[in-house]
């Protein structure tokens, strides 16, 4: 059976992606750079796909291909939709160092783009596979302001 | 399970005092603590070799009323530590000096993130002399009340005899004494109740140094590895419920739990035999303690005694919450212990072996009455809470969390984890409603490696909880708690009893208790690298 790019996750609420692509050549170190102005800007466009648990680009083989993986919520065909819709510069910006990219719009050659170059994962776990980034995020908000109200309850009066 | 080093004994004689047995337990209550600068590698040298016939070794004393030949118990006792500068300084090869571990040639100020010695712990509050070239630490112990002079009789000659390398060896000045003066020494002493008896206490009130590591080779009785070897799954109150420990988790030179040779240096016989002491100089904010536990313990049924049990998983008296939840079993093996260690005392004083060796037993069966235990029967903190200080440094087992068989071992994430524990208070509290004044404990830790060990139980154990599933949570007893009022750092929980109905008891506002004032890495070599140190005779290649 041919590795299906859309049956990436024995999960139902999240999915994994790996992608391999060739990078052009001599591109990757202004690649690098690219991907080490996204890292420190603090309004890094990644924060606008608000379903990213994880995700990272790593150059490898002597700058001859990039690997990308990412766990994410929701599924594969939404995800790609978010990426290609919220933040295209920043996908052309990225891949566009990379070989037959077709750009992130239209959406059809970019989804069959990123489906020839998809790796198949073998083995994927998730500890908390019903929870998502949003969730997650909203816990821990709880979690603050619980730990602040119970702090203030059980307080010892302060002595000054 | 893979074959380990087999329980051959180890050469005492070659390993230095209060490693494989602390002082303390002898009766070498007081101490003093003295540190040096080598600015001439040969007069350092020199000065090593006068010292070396007075180093006092592992080797088993015997018992005054035997008169056969053997080791004598000397009036004071004697050991040598270095830093990596000291090493440095005594002009060990550096092809040498390159195989030590990071850490230990990092030393402790500059680890200073990973131990969280911030705020008032940082070290720019520390004792003077701690932030000074310290290449020796030199420390004495002897006995106590009324023969405390025989000690300072003893740092006398030593004054005397570091001045013969002067200028060269110098004595550091800049531990701060009581009256705010900078001395030249630290002392520690233990702690006497108002009958002028000597008790395992510090100066919180909690009796100290209960627990230690049980290894191989040691030659102790090998009943004691109940409660301090490696937990197995049998009971905890048997001799299979433990197993010793591998000796390479203390001592460098011998095969650890990794089934390895420990991270040492080169060459082999440098490293053999010697361990790594980390020293800390804690004070302890008696005030803060105390109003805290009357504040906080208004509200907590069982009151005050309760409330500081629950800290450190321990009844002040030295009781384990695990086996005696309640202060009326804490108290009835309390008087039972320290009836036990009277009499032994007294036979031993009588010179009646008979009832020496009976009342040793009958000490002995009491004592694992204090360590014979794990968090099995109390998985949920009902007892002792998941966060309390001595379930958090020696969790026994207890990160299983009741999934029997979750690792290969039941120890698999503790067993590394060991620290043996040796040191002294120091100073005397004089109003417990106050922090300042010059009083805490002078901790002492053995281990074969600084980082995996000791740092590790620092950082990721004493302040963080995620191991426990405590999230931020600090040790409650020793956690660098933050100062900021309006933080939401310094927070307990203290578990229910699980089908009582209740809700947990939640801790609040939690100063910092404990602040650190002084400390270094040291190495503790063991006698043949003594010796060759001194000789110039350490030869890597």
């Amino acid at each position: 059976m041919s590795p299906s790019a859309e049956s990436g996750s024995p999960y139902e609420n999240i999915t994994e992606m790996t992608l391999l692509t060739p990078i052009k050549d001599g591109e990757a170190d202004e690649l690098a750079q690219v991907l080490a102005a996204v890292q420190i800007a603090e309004d890094s466009p990644i924060k606008k796909i608000s379903t990213i648990h994880y995700a990272r680009w790593v150059i490898l083989d002597e700058g001859a291909r990039l690997l990308f993986t990412s766990n994410f919520d929701g599924t594969w065909e939404k995800y790609l939709r978010d990426f290609s819709e919220k933040i295209p510069e920043g996908l052309d910006a990225i891949w566009g160092h990379c070989v037959g990219w077709p750009g992130a719009q239209p959406f059809a050659p970019f989804r069959k783009w990123v489906d020839r170059h998809q790796v198949p994962a073998n083995l994927f776990y998730a500890a908390y596979p019903e929870s998502t980034v949003r969730e997650v995020q909203r816990a821990l908000d709880w979690k603050e302001k619980t730990e602040r109200f119970v702090a203030e309850l059980a307080k010892p009066p302060r002595s000054s | 399970m893979m074959s380990t080093d087999p329980d051959i004994p180890l050469d005492l004689h070659d390993i230095q005092g209060n490693i494989i047995k602390a002082y303390n337990r002898e009766d070498y209550v007081t101490a003093r603590y003295v540190l040096y600068q080598v600015t001439d590698g040969a007069k350092g040298r020199e000065f090593l070799a006068e010292l070396l016939p007075y180093v006092t070794t592992a080797a088993p004393w015997s018992r005054e009323s035997a008169v056969r030949a053997g080791n004598p118990k000397p009036p004071v006792t004697l050991n040598i530590a270095f830093t990596h500068q000291g090493l440095e300084a005594l002009e060990l090869p550096a092809a040498s000096l390159l195989t030590f571990p990071q850490e230990f040639v990092s030393g402790m100020v500059k680890r200073r993130e990973i131990l969280g010695d911030d705020g008032k712990s940082a070290p720019e509050h520390w004792d003077p002399v701690w932030l000074k070239p310290v290449h020796l630490l030199l420390w004495l112990n002897g006995p106590g009340r009324p023969n405390e002079h025989v000690l300072d009789e003893y740092h006398g000659m030593l004054v005397e005899l570091a001045k013969k390398f002067a200028p060269g060896v110098e004595c550091l000045s800049g531990h701060r004494g009581e009256d705010g003066a900078e001395r030249d020494y630290q002392s520690g002493s233990a702690l006497y109740d108002e009958d002028g008896n000597i008790t395992a206490k510090e100066h919180f009130g909690y009796s100290d140094g209960i627990s230690n590591p049980f290894f191989k080779g040691t030659g102790a009785n090998p009943n004691n590895v109940i409660g301090g070897g490696k937990v197995t799954r049998e009971s905890p109150d048997t001799v299979e419920g433990w197993e010793p420990l591998e000796t390479g988790e203390f001592l460098l030179g011998y095969k650890d739990e990794a089934f390895e040779y420990p991270e040492a240096p080169l060459p082999p016989l440098l490293a053999r035999n010697g361990t790594y002491l980390v020293f800390r100089k804690l004070h302890e904010n008696v005030g803060s303690f105390e109003s805290y536990l009357d504040e906080t313990s208004k509200h907590f049924e069982g009151g005050k005694e309760a409330l500081a049990a629950k800290f450190v998983g321990r009844w002040r008296n030295g009781a384990p919450l695990a086996t005696h939840p309640t202060e009326e079993e804490a108290n009835g093996l309390a008087a039972r212990w320290n009836q036990a260690y009277v009499s032994m005392k007294k036979a031993e004083a009588d010179h009646d072996d008979g009832a020496y060796a009976t009342a040793s037993n009958v000490y002995a069966d009491v004592r694992k009455e204090l360590v014979a235990f794990d968090y099995d029967q109390d998985l949920a903190g009902g007892r002792c809470p998941v966060g309390a200080h001595v379930r958090r440094v020696n969790p026994r087992g207890g990160l299983e969390f009741g999934r029997s068989g979750a690792f290969a071992s039941r120890g698999a994430l503790t067993n590394r984890r060991r620290i043996l524990r040796r040191g002294l208070p120091y100073g005397i509290c004089r109003d417990r409603s106050r922090d300042d004044g010059e009083h805490g404990n002078i901790v002492m830790m053995l281990v074969a490696s600084i980082r995996r060990q000791f740092e590790f139980v620092q950082q990721q154990w004493m302040n963080y909880g995620n191991d426990f599933k405590l999230g931020n949570d600090k040790d409650p007893l020793l956690g660098n708690h933050s100062d900021d009022p309006d933080g939401i750092d310094g927070r307990m929980t203290i578990e229910s009893t699980p089908g009582s109905g209740k809700p947990p008891f939640l801790c609040a506002g939690i100063p910092r208790f404990v602040e650190t004032r002084g400390g270094a890495y040291f190495f503790v070599p063991s006698m043949t690298a003594l010796r060759m140190i001194s000789k110039a005779l350490v030869d890597p290649t």
